[in-house]
């Protein structure tokens, strides 16, 4: 032991208190720097010396800095993030849904669906009225019109959801690559050895890029020891070590439309993510947007058939002199009912009712659909031969798959009754409208270019308003295909399935969000920098510096003597 | 985001505190949106997910609102059209009370021509302004048209008044199920259609395959569903859903039998018999699945232990329907079926016209050896009712049998031979065995006489109806529509028979037969074997002494005399005139019959006994004979008949000619009468205008009462409204002071979020370092 020695335990306690006034104030800058953990000085006794008996301590020595971390923490964070992300992101899809359906506003389909009928009760009270007709056609068109366009609104909003699963793919392939970069940096500036400081800028800069990629996809990841951390997503690996594996998008067809979702760029498996936000977007995609688009397509349709069929067995003012089928069939001589119509006529027939306006005398000609699934089956070729046979009337099955009746005199006007094959809205024969699902319906030409032509009549053209009087019922009759439910049921269904998912998806995502930010706040309390603390340590650090000062002088003194000696 | 992050730690970061501090900002300014939302736009929530029960509970209530305005606006709307009528309705009946008036003034026969003549003036006045209210229009409806208010519903044709309109109901709807009529039609308020005539002819279709389910059991149809169908053992059930036709009925059960089982269904004039292959034997049953009743509605349900018996179905009376065809509404025609075992050789005999007569041919087959296969003899006796065919057992088919038959002309000429529907491909090449006699049954009625059509007489018209194009029902209807008559056929509303009704009012109308009898065999001829005397000239009846009422003096210069005290209907009167026990003798006998062509009762002597000719005188002024129209209004005795080669016959005049009941007709007859100062009709065209006046009146209480009836509904929907938005309101609409006292409480809490966040920043140790 001498002098000399002290000293230089002096020299040191002086070092390691201004590397710990360092790394205080290093915490105190960094006090809000987000994703910022805070780093304390690990401080260790310097190895003693034996000097004879005495074993003499030599003072401090600073260990190493190290970050205050919790890293289960860390792991359950992310994957509350992941959660949050993808619940937020199925419950803002629900919002938007829920915005276009519009159920609480003054213009919703409902509202347009009240309109139609309204006007049809309008041609109930004035029948002999064609402006009020053609307000009917009006109204049915808008109605229609509001129908396709909540349905192309979704479309688009379903593209909207599909360009973001697009955006994602690359967002992660970048952090990816960062996490890998930096896996690459930490190992190589912390060399590897355990209790050594940290990495530390390089592992906020880690940890951050963990966080931004547990927003989008969920990711499970593994520490090593040499201070890399292994990403892995599903059974697939995105970081391992020294490498990384880049997702892209893979295209297929989904209602109509096109959908993207990932794989991996190497082995082309597709990648299934349970939460994110992609799983979200991808869910909101498929599951939520389509599936409404599904339910507005089945309400659509089931408008359009079950409105026609009713229709389609009245007159109107007028009869047709002639007309063509809307829908075409596949094959004219094969059975209609497997002819490949979206919706296939049932056994039964209805009446053709040819009208001489000259003389006022109306002949009815049943005519026989016969589906049994015999040979003798009505064929579009045999109903063709069967309306030609009526006396006045020939038809032909067009090359195109459509049925076309034409009189034979501009004085025979024909017009249709009684309908119990459903042959006629199946083809779309005196129909109202068109189309089969939300997309596609609309009104029919017929009716558009001629108003008067609106069936309102049971009884023959022009008689009476029976079958208007049924048309208005329409919407709550319960429709046997629909399980008894009625078209205005079914479209109460169809909101109430929106709003309900929406509040359920809502309070799903409400309570995931606060439970990562209840993580989040744990890991600030871990991870976080308290300036009061670290001025403590300032002065702590201060304070020691001081007294190490004065040791020194001490020492410095004791030498002065011993050198005047 | 409107929730606070908890705290749940040991250790605060300066971070941590910020972080916070904003989040607690955050949530309440959130929450001070979402409150100045709800007091701006007076809605609570303005997704449906915020509340979804109460959202939920709006559509269905702002739903029913939408309905319900429509609801009111179709009342408006018809209240207006309910007013114009009754305003038009009150001006018809001033205009009848002066018409009356004018009318009774010149019943007393004091009266001269003069003024007669100006009293019938006034009276068709009042008949053309009757008519111009008729026609009167409202926004684009002529009121009184039913239900075609396109048109102008009444014309005056020369002397009469014809109705284009018809009598069905225009109507509106006023509430969830509850319709109410808007109109009222022509026929109701002034009567212009005559009432249809109460026939007894019952025209029941015979089945066919054609024949729609809906028609069944007097238009009830049959109960969609399924049957079983079951030897016992086996059931089957056939799905008859989708059944439109009995032709899809019997294809149905013959397609699904149980299992292993063949079941045939054949048809017969009123019912389905259905028969199982006996060589399976069990217990033939037809039962319903679950609480169904379609096997009962279609008349084959059984459920007893009766073997292989065939079930015979009951009657399930088709109504009448346009397609029905003619050929099978007056009856059906006899037949048999011979079977044999094995297969394509199954014969069915059918009568060539309806008729029981055609019943009980018996029919055999016999193998003397005699004959080979192609050569088979037929012997038909058509007085013993019985035809035998020679065949060779084993060989002779089916067809062979059907052509030797066929080509029998006295057999082909009552009786034609096929072979039977079921069997497979229906050339009946199949060997034919000798069974027992087979006997045919199942005839009844007869054939319609199409050739000669209808006569009828409307006004100074008389139209020949020809019905032998007629193929259908709905053929019948508008040859008779369309031959410019002025009267509707329609089917009637039992759907068991046709009516044939006048639309022309003042004038007399009649349907007759036109040499035939095709308007007995429909049931429309207006003077008939049935028709009541006290029916007769309008209801003026025939007025009988008590005494010898009128005599028919024959050829031989005989004379009967004839007392109708007991007749009650025409029948009545031809009875005691061809029963009278002193015409009995054939030389001078008189034959009363009702005309041929036309209506009236027509006597007839034989030719020879005598060259007299045939006269009808009263007897004691009794005017029977000028009711029964034998004798010409007016005259003592009918002209004599002229003496011809064959036949000598009085015609008698129509003497029951049919009217429309209402307004127009009273005040043209009432006019015609006061032209004329003929005071029965006078006093006649007076008492049916009182008739008609009266439901006249009826019918404006009645649109009174619906008028009350469409005010109290508009009350009730308005109430209805009302208390639907108050419903609604409480569902989503912002309750403003709980807002208010909401936003206070949020912007206190925001106040003292803000305070303390200034507060915090500033704690620091520094400071007091």
């Amino acid at each position: 032991m001498s002098l000399f020695s002290s000293l230089q335990l002096g020299a040191n306690t002086l070092q390691v208190d201004q590397i710990g006034l360092q790394v205080a104030g290093q915490n105190i800058s960094n006090a809000n720097t987000p994703g910022y953990i805070r780093e304390r000085l690990l401080l260790q006794t310097a190895d003693p010396q034996k000097s004879g008996n005495l074993i003499l301590g030599l003072g401090v020595r600073a260990q190493s800095v190290q970050q205050v971390v919790d890293k289960l923490l860390d792991q359950r964070l992310r994957a509350a993030t992941s959660d949050a992300a993808n619940t937020q992101a199925q419950a803002d899809t629900y919002q938007q849904i829920e915005t276009y359906v519009g159920a609480l506003d003054s213009n919703n389909l409902n509202a347009s669906l009240n309109s139609f009928t309204a006007s049809v009760n309008d041609v109930l009270n004035q029948p002999t009225s064609v402006p009020v007709r053609n307000l009917a056609v009006l109204k049915g068109q808008s109605l229609a019109g509001d129908i396709n366009q909540l349905a192309s609104r979704v479309s688009d909003f379903r593209k909207g959801l599909n360009d973001q699963v697009d955006q994602a793919a690359t967002q992660i392939n970048t952090l990816v690559e960062q996490i890998r970069t930096l896996n690459l940096k930490i190992t190589e500036t912390e060399g590897g050895a355990v209790g050594k400081s940290d990495a530390v800028g390089l592992r906020d800069q880690r940890n951050t890029a963990l966080k931004s990629l547990s927003q989008l996809i969920d990711v499970r990841t593994q520490e090593q020891s040499d201070g890399s951390v292994n990403v892995f997503t599903g059974g697939e690996y995105l970081v391992f070590e020294g490498t990384s594996r880049s997702v892209n998008t893979v295209a297929t067809q989904d209602r109509g439309q096109t959908v993207d979702n990932l794989q991996l760029a190497d082995t082309k498996s597709a990648l299934h993510f349970i939460s994110g936000s992609v799983a979200g977007l991808i869910a909101s995609r498929d599951t939520i947007a389509g599936g409404f688009l599904d339910q507005l397509n089945s309400f659509a349709g089931t408008l359009a058939f079950n409105f026609n069929n009713v229709y389609a067995s009245g007159q109107g003012l007028n009869g047709y002199t002639q007309l063509t089928s809307q829908s075409s069939v596949a094959a004219n001589e094969i059975a209609l009912d497997a002819a490949g119509l979206a919706n296939p006529p049932v056994n039964g027939s209805f009446q053709i009712q040819v009208l001489n306006t000259k003389t006022g005398q109306t002949q009815t000609t049943n005519i026989n659909v016969n589906l049994h699934g015999l040979d003798s089956d009505t064929s579009l070729n045999t109903l063709a031969s069967q309306i030609s046979s009526v006396s006045g009337l020939s038809a032909t099955a067009t090359s195109d798959g459509r049925l076309k009746i034409q009189s034979n005199s501009s004085d025979l006007q024909f017009s249709f009754a009684g309908d119990t094959s459903h042959v006629l809205a199946s083809l779309g024969l005196n129909t109202f409208f068109t189309g089969n699902d939300a997309s596609s319906i609309g009104i029919n030409k017929d009716v558009i270019g001629d108003p008067s032509k609106f069936a309102a009549s049971g009884g023959g053209v022009g008689e009476d308003t029976q079958n208007a009087l049924k048309l208005t019922q329409f919407i709550d009759q319960p429709i046997d295909s629909q399980q008894g439910n009625s078209i205005g049921t079914i479209y109460n269904n169809l909101v109430a399935n929106v709003t309900q998912a929406s509040s359920v998806a809502k309070s799903s995502a409400d309570g995931n969000s606060v439970f990562q930010k209840s993580l989040e706040s744990q890991q600030l309390s871990v991870q976080g920098v308290n300036i009061d603390e670290e001025t403590i340590n300032i002065i702590q650090y201060q304070r020691s510096y001081q007294a190490t000062a004065k040791f020194i002088s001490t020492i410095s003194d004791l030498l002065d003597t011993l050198v005047k000696l | 985001m409107s929730s606070i992050i908890p705290v749940s730690t040991s250790r605060v970061s300066s971070l941590l505190v910020t972080q916070s501090l904003l989040s607690q900002i955050q949530s309440n300014e959130s929450d001070l949106l979402k409150i100045q939302n709800q007091i701006s736009t007076g809605q609570r929530i303005s997704l449906g997910s915020e509340d979804a029960p109460a959202a939920l509970r709006a559509i269905g209530l702002q739903n029913l609102l939408d309905r319900k305005s429509q609801f009111k606006t179709n009342l408006q709307t018809n209240q207006a059209y309910l007013g114009a009528t009754d305003t038009a309705l009150a001006n018809a009946s001033s205009l009848l009370a002066s018409a009356r008036g004018v009318a009774v003034s010149a019943a007393d026969g004091t009266s001269d021509a003069t003024q007669r003549g100006a009293a019938a003036d006034q009276i068709g006045n009042a008949l053309q302004q009757l008519v111009s209210i008729g026609n009167q229009q409202f926004n684009g409806r002529y009121l009184f048209a039913g239900s075609k208010p396109g048109q102008p519903p009444f014309e005056l044709v020369g002397n009469y008044v014809r109705y284009n309109g018809n009598d069905q109901q225009l109507p509106s709807i006023a509430d969830l199920n509850n319709l109410f009529s808007t109109n009222v039609t022509g026929n109701q308020a002034f009567g212009a259609i005559s009432t249809p005539l109460q026939g007894s002819v019952d025209l029941n279709p015979i089945l066919t395959r054609d024949t729609k389910l809906s028609t069944l059991n007097g238009g009830a149809g049959i109960a969609k569903g399924s049957i079983t169908v079951t030897d016992g053992v086996n059931p089957s059930v056939v799905d008859l859903s989708h059944a439109d036709t009995l032709g899809d009925v019997i294809d149905a059960i013959e397609r699904n039998p149980p299992a292993g089982r063949s079941v045939k269904v054949d048809l017969t004039a009123g019912g389905l018999n259905v028969s199982i292959d006996s060589a399976g034997g069990g217990n033939l049953a037809v039962l319903e699945v679950g609480s169904g009743s379609a096997a009962r509605d279609l008349g084959i349900a059984r459920k007893t232990n009766s073997g292989v018996t065939p079930i015979v179905g009951s009657d399930i009376n088709p109504q009448l329907s346009l397609a029905t065809p003619l050929s099978g509404i007056l009856g059906s025609r006899s037949s048999a079926k011979i079977t044999s075992a094995g297969a394509n050789n199954d014969l069915l005999v059918v009568a060539k016209k309806n008729g029981a007569a055609y019943d009980g041919l018996q029919i055999n087959f016999v193998d003397d050896g005699t004959v080979t296969a192609g050569n088979e003899q037929v012997t038909y006796d058509s007085n013993a009712h019985s035809v035998t065919v020679k065949i060779q057992t084993g060989a002779t088919s089916a067809n062979q049998i059907r052509t030797a038959l066929n080509g029998t002309a006295t057999f082909a000429a009552d009786y034609e031979t096929q072979i039977d529907a079921h069997e497979t491909s229906n050339s009946g090449n199949g060997a034919v065995a000798i069974g027992p006699t087979v006997t045919t049954s199942g005839g009844s009625g007869s054939d319609f006489d199409q050739a000669r059509g209808l006569t009828i007489v409307n006004g100074d018209q008389t139209y020949q109806i020809d019905l032998s194009n007629a193929k259908t029902i709905e053929d019948v209807l508008n040859t008779i529509n369309g031959a410019g008559a002025s009267v509707l056929a329609e089917i009637n509303s039992t759907g068991n028979g046709l009516n044939i009704r006048s639309r022309l009012s003042g004038a007399d109308f009649s349907i007759g037969e036109n040499g035939g009898q095709t308007a007995s065999q429909l049931g429309l001829r207006t003077f008939s074997a049935t028709t009541n005397l006290d029916d007769l000239n309008h209801g003026l009846g025939v007025h009988a002494s008590g005494g010898p009422d009128f005599a028919i003096q024959r050829k031989d210069n005989s004379q009967l005399q004839i007392n109708l005290s007991s007749a009650k209907t025409i029948g009545d009167v031809l009875n005691l005139i061809n029963n009278d026990p002193n015409n009995q003798n054939l030389s001078n006998r008189v034959t009363a019959s009702l005309n041929a062509s036309g209506n009236g009762i027509s006597l007839s002597a034989s030719s020879g006994g005598g060259t007299n000719p045939l006269v009808v005188t009263k007897i004691g002024g009794s005017q029977a004979a000028e009711d029964l129209g034998l004798i010409p209004v007016g005259a003592n005795a009918s002209a004599a008949a002229t003496i011809g080669g064959g036949v000598d016959s009085i015609n008698g005049r129509d003497a029951n000619p049919q009217e429309v009941a209402g307004l127009f007709t009273s005040l043209l007859r009432a006019k015609t009468a006061v032209l004329s100062n003929d005071l029965p009709q006078i006093h006649r065209s007076l008492s049916t205008l009182d008739t008609a006046t009266n439901s006249f009146n009826a019918v404006q209480a009645e649109l009174g009462a619906r008028q009350q009836n469409v005010d109290a509904l508009q009350t009730q929907l308005t109430n209805d409204t009302t208390s639907l938005t108050d419903q609604k309101s409480q569902a989503i609409d912002t309750d403003i002071a709980a807002s208010i006292t909401d936003l206070l409480s949020r912007q206190s809490a925001l106040q003292a979020a803000l305070k303390l966040t200034a507060q915090i920043s500033q704690l620091s140790i520094l400071n007091y370092l």
